[in-house]
């Protein structure tokens, strides 16, 4: 065994280990892609990458033209929506410190409306509370005029004492 | 095509940054777009992510120092949002991203817009099982055939370890497919 020089007796070809792994990646390679498929099977809409870039300039170029750059208004804005803030919270203080709202508060028109869409039927004595009486003659309630004596009649039937009460009207009327 | 330092020159002068964005939206659209759709497997959301990713690209252009290439920003940008979108529609769902994309990828047989076979179908599910990191590698160094230099630069990480990613994605990938 000694006698045998320590040599190795193979060879391989001229430049052999400078493209060895190189080969080997390339190898690899294959043997993946003959178990993996190269196409992916994913497609696009028709016309899709013209469409996207007018999208893209539409929501960026185009907007950034009408669009006006806060950034300099920052400190108007903070003192502006300070004001804003105690704005809101003035007219919430003083319309809580206002007393509640009464029926003069509603414009004509509204009530004049609110009584059409309904059907109401209101008895003289709800319409003598909501107008005021001044403004009033007999004649806008009735189509034919009341006698005087009909009247008295009636206020003998229904009130107790007829001289009360017509002290109290004087004094009213005056 | 016009050189990267000009087109990142011309996107942050006004008077030349609407033709500028114009190059560059022709320049990258399609290769963002697959890109993305890699990412997020159906067209419409692919749609969705390449619009926000060109409007992000705009707004902050002025940020953008050249400390890498523009394309690695775009593709950062892009993969973030990608990624981003994946998650926010998984937390809307009620469900993780993970779970998000392999339903996406069982269910492509019925989108219109993919026309693979069995197999590519089933290369789809198999890529969408894979770890987030060991999917984007795949993708980009099979589909896309990136550099490792590349990559590394997008997804700023080392070659070393992409390399790694690379080898058990494809070893996964391979068992996945000859499963059954």
């Amino acid at each position: 065994m000694k006698e045998i020089p320590k040599k190795n007796s193979f060879k391989t070809p001229p430049g052999y280990f400078e493209g060895l792994s190189d080969r080997i990646l390339n190898k690899l390679d294959e043997e993946d892609k003959a178990v993996m498929p190269e196409q992916e099977g994913f497609k696009v809409p028709d016309g899709y990458f013209e469409k996207v870039e007018k999208e893209i300039l539409d929501k960026t170029l185009q907007k950034e033209a009408r669009v006006i750059p806060l950034r300099g208004y920052r400190p108007y804005l903070y003192a502006a929506a300070a004001i804003a803030v105690l704005f809101v919270l003035v007219i919430g203080l003083v319309r809580n410190t206002d007393p509640d709202l009464s029926f003069d508060d509603l414009a004509q028109a509204e009530i004049t409306r609110y009584i059409e869409s309904r059907d109401l039927e209101l008895s003289t004595y709800e319409i003598a509370e909501v107008l005021p009486v001044t403004e009033l003659e007999i004649g806008d309630f009735m189509e034919s005029g009341v006698e005087n004596q009909e009247i008295l009649d009636y206020l003998e039937d229904t009130i107790d004492d007829l001289e009360e009460l017509n002290i109290d009207t004087h004094e009213e009327f005056q | 095509m016009i050189a990267e330092e000009t087109l990142v020159r011309e996107l942050k002068q006004k008077e030349t940054q609407a033709k500028a964005f114009e190059v560059l939206i022709n320049t990258y659209k399609e290769r963002l777009y697959w890109h993305i759709r890699r990412i997020v497997l159906d067209h419409d959301d692919a749609d969705d992510v390449l619009q926000n990713t060109f409007i992000k690209v705009f707004r902050n252009i002025e940020k953008f120092k050249g400390d890498s290439k523009l394309y690695s920003w775009m593709y950062r940008i892009g993969t973030n949002e990608a990624l981003s979108f994946l998650k926010n529609k998984s937390r809307k769902l009620g469900v993780s991203s993970d779970e998000l994309i392999e339903r996406k990828a069982d269910n492509l047989q019925a989108d219109v817009y993919f026309e693979g076979d069995a197999i590519q179908l089933k290369l789809q599910q198999a890529i969408a099982r894979l770890p987030e990191k060991q999917k984007l590698v795949f993708n980009m160094k099979y589909y896309e055939e990136m550099k490792y230099e590349e990559i590394a630069e997008i997804l700023d990480t080392s070659i070393g370890g992409l390399k790694a990613s690379y080898h058990l994605a494809t070893k996964k990938i391979e068992a996945f497919l000859k499963a059954d």
